[in-house]
């Protein structure tokens, strides 16, 4: 009872106190412009249509998280700040990784797409995605589409698209050093540090962004199905290593990523290591070149040719010897046309040859059959959407035809009709979307078919005042023939199957109070699953639960300018119970969590251009753990303990 | 109150649903600026006009309106009937593109940029470095132009975009050795109290000017503004709506004729500038 009455009286810190009324008509015509321009800036995006549109019209349900968000929270990594939104919710895999959930839908494996700077950051072979691998203090910007993108970015947006981008050469102009320390309970949180730079000279912008860093995934004990145990301190760390540069000049951009993350993994896939942790790799390097030019009046073409080299989970040692190089090349051309003020159009195709190589080091279990050392995969793609805006409402209308080498053909179609009427706003959106089976999905199970999804959603928004803004939706997703994982531990195999029909429909509520750089946002999210027939999916116990989600996520996400450039940020995420295995063939309710952080910034501390932060995460100890979506026999995985943590920054 | 609000109540005191007619005016807000842009409009529109406060009440047009002309940011933006032509006035950093066959006009809130340069190098005539600060995106696309104008009266123009407040200290140490004044345009983002008065302590601590583009900017520390008053750009917005409902062509942009000159002599001093007789005699206000 203590840790919410602390809560609370944290939330309801009195506001500071207001500046006095503008004191010329001047001041309030710039105050007044102010906020109209701060609210058209701040809800412009491009993620779930390409076209750039207001955050209320664009035909997907948005959040976008701005570098003035993402600072302030203090956020130490990703998972940190995706926690903060209401319908995500992170679970584990196997082998130390985490997955993602959308609205009570396990997304691990090629159902969320994430995009950093534009790349695809889904490994080839089994479309999953390291969490930990990516440096926060880099980020400019965050756009998430909480629903499919595969009419516009293909199968792996099957649920949700998460597009970061990093600081541009325009923002950082200059040099930005950073550094954080995490202290948890028993053992080091995490270290690191970074160094960005941009430049831009006349219509050339250069950026350089490195980082390094050294965490760990938590302090606490793991004990697998069996009751094994062991202390994580110094067995599950996250190493991370990245250098992104980009160049951009006249229309053409350059970009490269050299990415090398690993982790340190005991849990494994069901019963734990017990000779000890073994190193799993992730590096990626990444190469994109695109031009964006103007071909006729109203016309503009973007072609775009990008690879990206990379071997996930090479494992060298006899825990899971993996060895594969998997090489991806895309080549496509995007064209923008808008014939007239309500009308635009775009249109493109999309090809891409993916590479697989075996290594020698590759176990049997991994290897193909026979004397096949790698495969290789091709998919076309023809996209189109066409965007109307009649007095009546915003029509957007388009489709995605993928051709896949195995798979065979994809159709995907989406229709969104949005409406922003003076305060008032709707959207309803009906989408069409799959999951490509991945290099492993294919080579496992040869039969593998793609996934199906079809969503309904539907988004009121009401704007009570400039710093007043409420909204609703409602959604219904159905999944038919889900991809599922499961390993089999007698026989040390891993193994996919198409199972008949799952997913979710809920409904979820928004309150957003902005003033004067307050911020306040309230976000709830909610679902049943009776529309589940998975039995991997379901707990044991008669509930309305999927495995590893909670019925009910709440999220609080505040700040305070508390004066003399200091910043408050408290934070609260409450879980309701979750379900989740806890022995072999044995599920139980893993009772309600919340987790609170409150993290302080400082700018211009101790030194001109130096930006202080200091936060506790997980404030009272929850203990919470990520669950396993799926039965698949693996514990829940402890997250890190109560950590403090300190950040500095100083820009030159 | 002053005979300004007099005539301004007396003006909205006209009954607001005059027969239909072809055009009709939307404030952001029926007060302060907007009140005397709109009133110095309906005086040089020479008939009354319909209008609305969309602070208050949602706009229903008479049928039949043809021209819309809207005064802020926020009644710009609003989502006006196809095919209406809009003149919008005092919607800095907001470009809009009106549903054809109707036209958007803006009123911008400043002079041509040529005539500022010309007016600051008369203030300045040594003034070879000038660095312009903004905030606002919609600013970045008259970079070039400000580098063009600024070429032709031998000024070198660098333009900055200041992508958070945290960086106008360090934007305006590098412009030390750099540059010879800084130019200020009307970007709300940028225009707030505690960030002229940065721009203040840095022009008069470092003797370099700073200019800015309105009355209250010269009265906060710029040395000098080049602007356009709220009265001239409610009379542009006029003309342009009448030559709009005549059927003549009226470019997108339309920038008001008379310029607004405002001088701070306390600032002036700072810097180490003196006034010619010329630009005394042409400024509309001398801050002391």
């Amino acid at each position: 009872m203590f840790r919410y009455l602390l809560c609370l009286l944290i939330l309801s810190a009195p506001m500071p106190a207001l500046a006095g009324p503008p004191v010329s008509d001047e001041d309030e015509f710039f105050s007044l412009e102010r906020s109209t321009l701060e609210d058209l800036l701040d809800i412009k995006t491009s993620v779930a249509s390409l076209t750039t549109m207001g955050l209320r019209e664009t035909p997907g349900l948005v959040t976008v998280m701005t570098e003035e968000d993402i600072r302030l929270s203090g956020a130490r990594d990703l998972v940190d700040l995706l926690r903060l939104v209401p319908d995500f919710e992170f679970t584990v895999d196997v082998q130390g990784n985490l997955g993602l959930g959308v609205k009570g839908n396990s997304g691990n494996e090629g159902k969320v797409l994430l995009l950093w700077d534009g790349q695809p950051y889904n490994e080839l072979m089994y479309s999953t995605i390291q969490y930990d691998r990516f440096p926060v203090d880099q980020i400019e910007r965050i756009e998430i589409v909480r629903g499919p993108g595969s009419v516009i970015y293909g199968g792996a947006g099957e649920l949700a698209v998460i597009n970061i981008m990093t600081k541009t050469a325009r923002f950082l102009d200059g040099g930005r050093l950073y550094g954080g320390y995490g202290q948890m309970k028993e053992a080091r949180g995490r270290r690191y540090a970074g160094y960005s730079f941009g430049k831009v000279r006349g219509r050339t912008k250069f950026s350089a962004l490195a980082h390094v860093s050294s965490a760990q995934r938590s302090d606490r004990r793991y004990r697998d199905l069996a009751g094994d145990s062991y202390g994580m301190n110094g067995d599950s760390d996250l190493d991370a290593k990245n250098l992104n540069l980009s160049l951009e000049t006249n229309g053409l951009a350059l970009r490269f990523i050299a990415d090398d993350y690993s982790q340190l993994e005991r849990d494994h896939f069901t019963s734990l290591l017990s000779t000890g942790a073994t190193r799993v790799k992730f590096p990626v390097y990444s190469f994109e070149a695109k031009y964006s030019f103007k071909a006729a009046g109203n016309l503009r073409l973007v072609p775009r040719f990008s690879h990206q080299y990379s071997r996930p989970w090479k494992e060298l040692d006899e825990h899971f010897p993996y060895d594969k190089t998997a090489r991806k090349y895309t080549g496509g051309l995007t064209a923008f046309y808008d014939p007239a003020a309500s009308v635009s159009l775009l249109g493109g195709a999309e090809f891409t040859h993916d590479m697989v190589d075996v290594g020698g080091a590759t176990g049997a279990g991994s290897a193909y059959p026979g004397t096949r050392d790698g495969a290789r995969y091709d998919n076309l793609a023809f996209f189109a959407q066409a965007a109307l805006n009649t007095a009546l409402c915003n029509l957007t209308a388009g489709g995605r035809l993928d051709r896949h080498s195995h798979s065979g053909s994809s159709f995907v179609p989406r229709l969104a009709v949005t409406k922003l009427a003076d305060d008032f706003h709707f959207k309803a959106i009906y989408s069409g979307a799959y999951r490509a089976p991945s290099v492993e999905n294919i080579r496992l199970t040869p039969s593998i078919k793609p996934e199906r999804t079809t969503t309904a959603e539907f988004e009121a928004g009401y704007k009570v005042k400039e710093s007043l803004f409420l909204s609703a939706n409602v959604f219904d997703i159905t999944i038919k023939r889900p991809i599922i994982f499961f390993y089999d531990p007698v026989a040390d195999t891993e193994n996919y199957v198409n199972y008949s029909r799952t997913g979710t429909r809920g409904w979820g509520l928004g309150f957003k109070y902005k003033d004067k750089g307050d911020y306040l946002e309230l976000g709830y999210s909610t679902y049943l699953s009776d529309k589940n027939r998975v039995d991997v999916y379901k707990p044991l116990t008669d509930s309305s639960a999927m495995l590893a989600f909670p019925r009910h996520k709440a999220v609080l996400n505040s700040r305070y300018q508390l004066g003399g450039g200091l910043t408050a940020s408290p934070s609260l995420i409450y879980l309701s119970k979750r379900y989740g295995y806890y022995a072999s063939g044995a599920t139980r309710s893993y009772s309600a969590v919340t987790l609170a952080n409150l993290y302080f910034s400082m700018k211009d501390c101790l030194a001109k251009d130096l930006t202080l932060g200091l936060g506790v995460f997980d404030l009272f100890g929850s203990n919470y753990s990520y669950i396993q979506a799926y039965n698949s026999e693996h514990a829940p995985l402890p997250a890190p303990s109560r950590e403090i943590f300190l950040k500095a920054a100083y820009e030159f | 109150m002053s005979f300004r609000g007099l005539v301004c109540c007396a003006l909205l005191a006209l009954p607001g649903t005059v027969s239909a007619g072809d055009t009709a005016a939307v404030l952001s807000s029926a007060g302060g600026a907007y009140l005397e842009a709109f009133s110095s409009f309906q005086a040089a529109y020479g008939k009354s006009v319909p209008y609305f406060d969309l602070s208050k009440e949602k706009p229903l047009l008479p049928p039949g309106t043809a021209t819309i002309v809207t005064f802020g940011g926020k009644a710009a933006s609003h989502p006006w009937p196809r095919g209406s032509n809009i003149v919008y006035a005092m919607a800095p950093g907001i470009f809009i593109k009106a549903q054809p066959p109707g036209k958007a006009v803006k009123i911008r809130l400043l002079p041509d940029f040529g005539i500022i340069l010309k007016e600051i190098k008369k203030i300045q005539p040594g003034l070879k470095r000038l660095r312009i600060l903004w905030m606002s995106p919609y600013y970045s696309q008259y970079e070039g132009t400000f580098q063009a104008q600024g070429g032709k009266l031998g000024i070198q123009v660098t333009a900055r975009r200041v992508l958070s407040l945290d960086e106008i200290p360090p934007l305006l140490r590098q412009a030390l050795g750099e540059t010879d004044a800084l130019w200020i345009p009307p970007d709300p983002l940028l225009v707030t109290a505690e960030n002229l008065m940065i721009f203040k302590e840095f022009s008069w601590a470092n003797g370099m000017p700073f200019y800015g583009s309105t009355k209250g900017m010269t009265r906060e520390g710029a040395a000098a503004s080049v602007g356009v008053s709220f009265r001239e750009m409610g009379a542009a917005a006029a003309r342009a709506a009448g030559r709009l409902n005549s059927g003549e062509d009226v470019p997108e942009l339309v920038f008001p004729e008379i310029p607004e000159i405002t001088l701070n002599a306390a600032a002036a001093k700072r810097c180490g500038l003196e006034f010619p007789r010329a630009v005394l005699e042409e400024a509309s206000y001398l801050f002391p």
